[in-house]
Formats: C-alpha cells, sequence, structure tokens
C-alpha cells in the first residue's frame, strides 16, 4: 500500500475520469478540487485485488507551520507546508505532526474534513512570545508558546493540548458556543475530550488502557503533577508550591462560580469531562468508537450558543438515541455519565 | 493605616489552556515612580472580545486610593498596561496559591 500526495494535476485528470468506473475516486477528487484550490491535496491509497490495482483517493490535512521567533506578531515566518520533509526544528516538527494526527481522527473516524468539514488549512504558529506560558487558538490559527522553562516547557510536546486547540477550531465552525460560563466550560471540554481521542487514536489504546491526562509532560521536572488536567479524576492532575492544588471539580454540586478565567471555563470543564469518561468506561473499548461519535453527533447539532450542562446532555442523549437506538446501551451510558456528575438529562439536578 | 505614599498594586493571571492561577503583588514607598505608571492606563475603557484559551489579567490597584480595578483578555495587555503588570512581576513577589498540605518534593523555588 502506497500514500502519496496528489499533485493538482493529477486530481484534474482523475476528477475527469469516468465516474461510472471510479465513482469515489472522481467524486472526492472534485470535492477537493472545489474546495481547496488552488492548493489542492488528498490522500491517495493504492492497493492490489487480485489482479486490478484500486486507487482509492481520501481527504488529507493541507498544513502550514510558521515561526513566529519570539515575537507576539502573527503568523510570523512560514517554515514547513504539507508535505515539506521535517524541519529539523522539533516544535515545528511536532506539531505539523499533531495536526496531521487530530486531522486523522476527524477525517478518518467523523468524516470530518479539516475544522470547517470543507478541508479548511489547518495553520499553527510556534516559538511565540517569550518565555510564553500558553497556547491558544486565535480564530484562525493554533498558536503556541515555548514555555518559560521552570514550570512549563514548549506547548507542542503534548498532542493532546494540540488536539485541544485544533477542536476550538471545530467548535467554532459547528457550534459558535459562548465562550463564558457553562457554555464556555463545555467549548473548553469538548476540547480535551477531543484532544485526548487523538491522542487514544494515534496510541491504539482503550477506554481503560488511556491516561485521560491533558497535557501529559509539558510541566519541568520541578513541578509537582503529572498534566494540565485530569478528565478521570478532576482536581487531581497537579498539587504544587507554585501552581497550588489543581481546582478543578468532578461534580456539578462543586460548580465553581468566579469571574477569573471567562467565568471558570477552565475550571468547571471538569464536570462534563467526567461525565465523557464515565460514559467511555461504561460502554469499554476503543472511545473514539461510540462515546466519541455521540459527543461528535451532539456538537455538530446546532446548539444554541449559551448552552448549559443541562443542554448539552439532552443533546448527547438525543445523539445516542438516533444513532444507536432509545433502548440501548449507549442511551443509557450517557444518561448514567451525566448523572455521575449531577447533571440530569431532562434539566433539572439530579 | 497605610500611610499616604503607600502603593499596593496585585495582578492576577487565570486562564490559558493549563487553566492555572497565578498572582504577583507589590508594595512600595515609592508613589512617584508608580503613580504615573497606573495613571497612565485607561481603566474605564471597555475590554475587547478574546479568543480561547487566552489569558486573563486582572488588575488591582489597593494603594493609593481610589482603588481601581480592571479584568482584561491578554489582547488589551498592551501599551501602559503591559508596562504596569510587566513592572509588578519584576519587583513583586509571587502571591502562592493554596495546595494540600503535603512535603514538598520541590528543590528549589520556581519564579515567573
Amino acid at each position: 500500500m502506497v500514500r502519496s500526495i496528489v499533485p493538482p494535476y493529477l486530481l484534474a485528470r482523475i476528477a475527469d475520469a469516468d465516474p461510472e468506473r471510479f465513482p469515489a475516486a472522481t467524486a472526492a477528487a472534485r470535492r477537493t478540487i472545489r474546495l481547496d484550490a488552488p492548493r489542492t491535496s488528498a490522500r491517495l491509497t493504492l492497493s492490489v485485488d487480485g489482479d486490478s490495482l484500486v486507487a482509492e483517493l481520501s481527504d488529507a490535512p493541507d498544513r502550514e507551520i510558521a515561526d513566529a521567533g519570539g515575537r507576539e506578531q502573527l503568523p510570523g515566518r512560514i517554515v514547513r507546508r504539507e508535505g515539506q520533509p521535517a524541519s529539523g526544528d522539533v516544535a515545528v516538527d511536532e506539531a505539523y505532526d499533531g495536526l496531521g494526527a487530530t486531522f486523522d481522527l476527524y477525517s478518518e473516524v467523523f468524516g470530518r474534513n479539516s475544522i470547517d468539514g470543507a478541508g479548511l488549512q489547518l495553520r499553527a504558529s510556534v516559538h511565540y512570545g517569550r518565555l510564553y506560558d500558553n497556547a491558544f487558538w486565535d480564530g484562525e490559527r493554533m498558536v503556541f508558546g515555548d514555555g518559560d522553562g521552570e514550570v512549563f516547557g514548549r506547548f507542542t510536546r503534548s498532542l493532546s493540548v494540540i488536539g485541544h486547540e485544533l477542536t476550538h477550531g471545530v467548535t467554532q465552525f459547528a457550534s459558535g458556543l459562548v465562550y463564558h460560563g457553562q457554555s464556555g466550560a463545555l467549548t473548553e471540554s469538548v476540547s480535551d475530550v477531543f484532544g485526548a481521542l487523538v491522542e487514544q487514536y494515534a496510541r491504539g489504546q482503550t477506554s481503560e488502557q488511556a491516561s485521560w491526562l491533558i497535557g501529559e509532560g509539558l510541566f519541568t521536572a520541578e513541578v509537582e503533577g503529572d498534566a494540565l488536567r485530569s478528565m478521570r479524576h478532576p482536581g487531581t492532575a497537579y498539587d504544587d508550591d507554585v501552581l497550588g492544588r489543581d481546582p478543578q471539580p468532578a461534580h456539578l454540586d462543586d460548580y465553581i462560580h468566579t469571574d477569573e478565567d471567562d467565568g471558570g471555563v477552565h475550571l468547571n470543564s471538569g464536570i462534563p469531562n467526567r461525565a465523557f469518561v464515565l460514559v467511555a468506561d461504561a460502554l469499554g473499548g476503543h472511545a473514539w468508537e461510540r462515546a466519541g461519535r455521540i459527543w461528535y453527533d451532539a456538537l455538530t447539532t446546532r446548539l444554541p450558543a449559551d448552552v448549559d450542562f443541562a443542554g448539552f446532555a439532552l443533546a448527547t442523549a438525543r445523539a445516542a438515541s438516533a444513532r444507536y437506538g432509545e433502548v440501548s446501551a449507549e442511551l443509557d451510558a450517557v444518561r448514567a455519565g451525566w448523572h455521575g456528575v449531577g447533571v440530569t438529562i431532562d434539566g433539572g439536578r439530579s | 493605616m497605610a500611610d499616604e505614599a503607600e502603593v499596593r498594586i496585585q495582578v492576577t493571571r487565570t486562564g490559558g489552556v493549563a487553566g492555572t492561577r497565578r498572582g504577583w503583588s507589590v508594595e512600595s514607598r515609592e508613589s512617584g515612580r508608580w503613580e504615573p505608571l497606573v495613571a497612565a492606563c485607561p481603566w474605564d475603557d471597555e475590554p475587547p472580545a478574546s479568543g480561547a484559551d487566552r489569558f486573563v489579567w486582572r488588575i488591582e490597584v489597593i494603594a493609593p486610593p481610589p482603588a481601581r480595578a480592571a479584568s482584561l483578555p491578554e489582547t488589551a495587555v498592551h501599551g501602559p498596561w503591559r508596562e504596569l503588570v510587566e513592572r509588578v512581576r519584576e519587583e513583586g513577589e509571587p502571591v502562592r496559591p493554596a495546595r494540600s498540605v503535603r512535603p514538598s518534593r520541590r528543590r528549589r523555588p520556581a519564579h515567573g
């Protein structure tokens, strides 16, 4: 089996081929040309079936990595484009690979071609700012700092964080949730869920095998902590002199009301995070197959911009019911998962 | 009683993808050095909207009066705001957050 990036002239030829004989390939090629012009990429898979050569064309990422060079101006200098070899700069290459792994999860598992579902170019900037302790999504690109070297190292080091940032793009296109309070905490949680799934999919891990940690490996050895967050056990990721104790609640009873952090979006995300892990654990196996599918369906069903935990829980129950049936292990798991963190599907408290 | 020349300013950074809370506080008797910096900041301006995982800054002047406070996305922390925040971080002390009572294995304190 050969994987390669298809040049535009070849895409055009495939698009013009006989659609009766090559329906999938011509459709995919036309779609790619239409959406991505003038720069196009697709993945061509060649295999031999008996005595015939089978060509399959599938979506492929179009990545562009820039180096901000320690400044706070975006995007910086473009240093690696799709299909170019490794640059030798570890942050550049981690971002490139992480964007690819994230594209693969969305494309291969959920059938979504990039963050907008229409092949949008994936852009990232690395080496942003001086000793900058953060990674963020600015509405158009992912941006990664190198860390201060004392608490944080470089932010590209964690695949779950790269998946987290890219998922902010998916949420922006799919739902456009308000980044404050419960809808903001759901935005954060959805980024953690799919960030974790990117990592699990790349490693082939089951729910049971997975760490469910977000940002593992970002802290320096000086910090007493494993990661930024624990989805399975919110509030236990770190306990440190400089950072204090991981403040995430794991249950609606402990919801934090605050003006800080856009209304506690990175704190209260612990509640829906744990609900997802409870669902994934109950169903077992690979979390992206059923729990992830349900969450993806819910995210892409026109949620109200200010949806709260109960509203999102209802969307996941509807998604489970629509895909797996009203009497199904999946719907039972979803109900039990939300119940486990104090959220009832009907909108009230449990 | 705080004497008139005393300056107390606290800055707190929350949010970011890590969602950690970091604070720095400065106390000084050199109000002449600090007051022009504080006065240059646009305290009454409406802060702009920000993107996902950006830092949120809270800047509080406790003394001298009048007490002032602003909550800003990091995209708004430039110009005089940036100067004020950087100087508090440079000259002030970190505000240590609460943690569980447990022996520390940290070898040396980190700065930041």
